[in-house]
């Protein structure tokens, strides 16, 4: 078995048997994987938190406990969009298949036969890691997408930022390339409508200037204003006259 | 009689646990403080008529036993616990004096154990 790659990760171990629970921290340290653990259901929940990403990747559950037992603690996983997704891995003795069973269509991903053996641990966790972490990328593969798709929404309404990308155009898949492409033509989109708008208000100007004097010309081109104009003029003219 | 302790299970464990006698010793000291508090528990079910409380000890008893290789003692705790879970609490406590002679069995030898893997 130490040929198999393996996966480590962050276990909760929910064990109410305290040589049991020791055994399997033990166990689990040994194969690289960081852990802790809780006594009861209560305590499980209040580690795995009300809400955000829970600060584990896999819960090694014990069914049989005082207060709130593995049942119930796996149904209100189950029943908590925050802690849905995490792998459940139910801890029974071999003569609880029947529990076993029941977890499973619960939500349980798996179970571990009890007395631990570290082979088996090994493995089941590697998958559910694997299983985890699988998860983990699709998950994070899809919120991607959707930043894509805000970008062309905000590229419509002028209030894209070429910044919203970088995280997804540092991937080297092909939504990376999608999102460099994406990128470099928004940049060049808005570049061009940049220079159009400089084209525009260059334009606007020559009209205005253009229009200033039509407008001048209309004024003086009337006979009122070259009435006013010989007017003016004889009356410069009887003034020099007369001084 | 069979011996109260499986040598092999115990070796499984200290190699297991990467061969250090500190945890395997610290492991046994637990069991040996937990087991007690099992068989009271145990006891005062049996004499309150609590079979939910007999299942429960009976269980812990049974998974812990089996985890450091008291299989007969693990095996006697299954058989209460599955008398338990019927609802009664009678035949099972009917096997609890056997029970605390198996764990005495069971304490001398894992303390005979624990003595000779190396830490004090």
């Amino acid at each position: 078995m130490a040929d198999v790659p393996f996966t480590t990760g962050r276990v909760l171990v929910v064990e109410d048997a305290l040589v049991n629970r020791m055994l399997i921290e033990r166990l689990l340290r040994e194969q690289g994987h960081s852990v802790a653990s809780a006594a009861d259901g209560e305590s499980a929940l209040e580690r795995l938190g009300t809400e955000g990403e829970p600060p584990f990747d896999v819960v090694l559950l014990d069914l049989v406990m005082p207060g709130l037992d593995g049942y119930a603690v796996l149904e209100r996983m189950k029943a908590a969009p925050h802690l849905a997704h995490l792998p459940v891995i139910v801890i029974s003795a071999v003569e609880e298949l029947g529990s076993v069973v029941r977890c499973i269509e619960l939500g349980a991903l798996d179970y571990l036969p009890k007395p631990v053996d570290p082979s088996i641990l090994r493995a089941r966790l590697n998958a559910a890691l694997s299983a985890k972490r699988l998860r983990d990328l699709e998950r994070e593969y899809l919120i991607q997408v959707g930043t894509v798709i805000d970008a062309a929404v905000a590229l419509e309404s002028d209030g894209f930022r070429a910044s919203s990308l970088d995280a997804v155009a540092a991937r080297s898949d092909a939504l990376g390339q999608l999102a460099r492409t994406f990128q470099r033509m928004a940049r060049e989109v808005q570049a061009r409508e940049e220079r159009l708008r400089q084209e525009v208000r260059e334009l606007r100007i020559e009209i205005d200037a253009s229009h200033q004097e039509r407008q001048v010309a209309e004024i003086t081109e009337t006979d009122y204003f070259q009435s006013l104009r010989s007017r003016a003029a004889e009356l410069r003219r009887s003034v020099n006259d007369e001084a | 009689m069979n011996a109260p302790l499986d040598q092999a299970t115990l070796d499984d464990v200290l190699e297991s646990t990467g061969g250090d006698p500190e945890f395997m010793a610290e492991l046994i000291d637990a069991y040996l403080a937990d087991v007690p508090t099992h068989l009271a528990a145990m006891r005062r079910a049996a004499d309150e008529d609590d079979a939910t409380m007999l299942n429960r000890a009976a269980h812990t008893l049974k998974s812990s036993s089996a985890s450091l290789g008291a299989l007969t003692l693990s095996s006697m705790s299954r058989d209460v616990e599955e008398l338990a879970r019927r609802g009664t609490t009678s035949e099972g406590a009917a096997l609890l004096p056997e029970i605390e002679q198996e764990w005495f069995r069971v304490e001398a030898a894992l303390g005979a154990y624990r003595s000779t893997i190396g830490d004090g």
